[in-house]
């Protein structure tokens, strides 16, 4: 059972602020979906049970291919924060 | 057989019985009469298709001759990028966002000239089966305004189910484009797993979303489908198409005892079955199979798929696009966009995602989901054996009422249990209309092979022709 601090833990890690709120409801409805997906433990796996695998994995050549002007204006237009040609953000670094 | 709508515009253009511009028109003249009620669209394109139109309208008078698909209008759900136009993926994050780049899909369709009408609403991401977890408001389903047109492309089910567009593009990782197909009596394809490029759908689950066709025949889902299939560097998952024409006539259905047990419909089973009698004959054989580890897939599907959202919605994170809330600290402003950005749904599937990723609890969900997943797609490969396709319900029940699932996540969940066995498995597989309860549409659910994607539609076509 997922309690009020693993909620907190969970989504500290997740990157996401949480209310009183979220803290009251999220451990209901995730424990009863927890609770759903247990049975997977009951299932007995034959001995050669492997994971799956996707049927094609193939990666292209890593070459730069470039951009093209108007893709580059549309990614710099979507920038939350810029200042001219450049992404703003926060200090990483530092205090 | 069921008109094709592509052929007849087509047609009709050639003859030049009609102009692509009255084609675009009649369409969104019909949403602009239509869609405050039922709220398919997110987005619309009038002046770009009427110009559109003009242009294949010039071609055609000068002489030239025209693509099938020139000129014909389709929508788009709104997770697939279109380059310079919105896309949000009906979350508030995105709410602002304007794509750089055209989807793969997108290059195709561009190329072979058919005209963009507009995006359709979703569930936030795709994590949905109603469309209540748009953050822009939910689409109304177009058979009964007091009920939802599923999900998660509920808006592209019921653009093509009201008349708005003659197809859509949606996208399925667990059955949404099946389920409101159903929901919405169209057909709806969901094309096997690396058949259609992923690259430019904005990612939910990578291992089973697939895009595919909302049509109101057969044919016109093929047609499509051989528009936007194929392999492309772009998507490491895509496959090259090598397979031929079918030549099969006849086929052997698997009906799978499990599909038809507790928690189905009796009158939805009723109407199935009766689909089924009217197939039954010289093109179709009905037996009964048994799928052993089919019960486990719902389970296996909601470990892997908040697993997999938790670490593809990681992106969102307010800094290179969508929008960002503003914090004293950097770790703040993640925190603080991704509380304000997400809904409820999302937030869910990212911290289940979380727990079962992390450590002590990775072998005994994530790793046993992934084993289990695998005797899933086997218990097919063995039906296969037998039969040619597999048919079954699309959904367990009918639309439902606004409000009726969408604050008990589980039971929205249980929606699916028909659809997602198919993705864990990477099989095509389509939804038909099977006939009606009152005025609310039921679907049937076919199911082929790996990449034997024509196969099934060819038996599809059969199918849905024997049901008059």
């Amino acid at each position: 059972m997922i309690t009020k601090d693993e909620i907190k833990r969970l989504f500290e890690l997740a990157r996401i602020e949480y209310t009183q709120e979220d803290l009251e409801k999220f451990p209901l409805e995730i424990n009863a979906i927890l609770e759903y997906v247990a049975q997977l433990s009951s299932v007995e796996l034959p001995a050669e049970a492997g994971a799956t695998t996707v049927n094609t994995n193939e990666l292209r050549a890593d070459e730069v291919q470039g951009a093209g002007e108007k893709t580059l204006s549309l990614i710099k237009g979507a920038f939350p924060a810029r200042e001219d040609d450049k992404l703003k953000t926060k200090k990483v670094f530092g205090d | 057989m069921k008109e094709s709508r592509i052929r007849s515009i087509h047609e009709k253009l050639v003859r030049k019985d009609i102009s692509a511009r009255d084609v675009v028109d009649g369409y969104l003249s019909t949403i602009q009469k239509k869609d405050s009620d039922i709220h398919a669209f997110l987005d619309t394109y009038y002046d770009e298709a009427r110009s559109h139109a003009d242009a294949v309208d010039a071609k055609i008078r000068s002489g030239e001759n025209i693509g099938l698909l020139e000129g014909v209008p389709i929508a788009l759900k709104d997770n697939i990028v279109v380059q310079d136009k919105k896309t949000t993926a009906a979350s508030k994050i995105l709410a602002h966002y304007t794509a750089s780049y055209d989807a793969t899909v997108i290059k195709k369709l561009k190329e072979e000239g058919m005209i963009f009408v507009g995006k359709t609403n979703l569930d936030e991401f795709a994590m949905g089966a109603s469309t209540e977890n748009s953050a822009f408001g939910p689409t109304r389903n177009p058979h009964d305004l007091t009920r939802v047109p599923g999900g998660s492309s509920g808006g592209s089910a019921a653009a093509v189910a009201a008349d708005m567009v003659p197809v859509a593009l949606g996208s399925d990782t667990g059955g949404s484009i099946r389920q409101p197909a159903g929901f919405c009596g169209v057909v709806g394809f969901k094309p096997s797993y690396g058949r259609v490029s992923r690259y430019g759908l904005i990612a939910m689950a990578s291992s089973l979303d697939q895009i595919g066709p909302f049509a109101h025949s057969v044919e016109d889902a093929e047609i499509i489908l051989r528009a936007i299939e194929g392999k492309d560097s772009h998507d490491a998952t895509s496959v090259a198409i090598t397979e031929q024409v079918p030549a099969k006539k006849e086929y052997v259905i698997g009906v799978p005892r499990e599909f038809f047990a507790q928690g189905l419909d009796a009158k939805i089973e009723e109407v199935i079955r009766a689909s089924f009698a009217k197939a039954e004959g010289a093109k179709f054989r009905f037996q009964e199979i048994t799928l052993p580890y089919i019960s486990y897939a719902l389970a296996c599907y909601y470990v892997i798929v908040p697993a997999e959202v938790s670490s593809n919605l990681a992106r969102f994170d307010g800094m290179r696009y969508g929008d960002r809330a503003d914090a004293e600290k950097l770790f703040d402003v993640y925190k603080k966009t991704r509380h304000e950005g997400f809904g409820q749904e999302v937030k869910r599937r990212v911290a289940i995602g979380t727990y079962v990723l992390s450590h002590g609890y990775y072998d005994a969900y994530y790793v046993q989901a992934q084993k289990v997943r695998a005797l899933i797609k086997h218990d097919f490969e063995r039906a296969f054996r037998d039969v040619d396709v597999i048919a079954a319900p699309t959904s367990p029940g009918l639309p439902f009422a606004f409000g009726e699932k969408v604050n008990d996540p589980l039971s929205m969940y249980l929606e699916d249990v028909y659809t997602v066995p198919v993705n864990l498995a990477g099989l095509p597989a389509l939804s038909l209309p099977a006939g009606r309860i009152g005025n609310l549409p039921v679907g049937v659910q076919l199911i082929g092979q790996y990449m034997r994607d024509y196969d099934l539609l060819a038996a599809a076509k059969s199918f849905e022709a024997a049901q008059g």
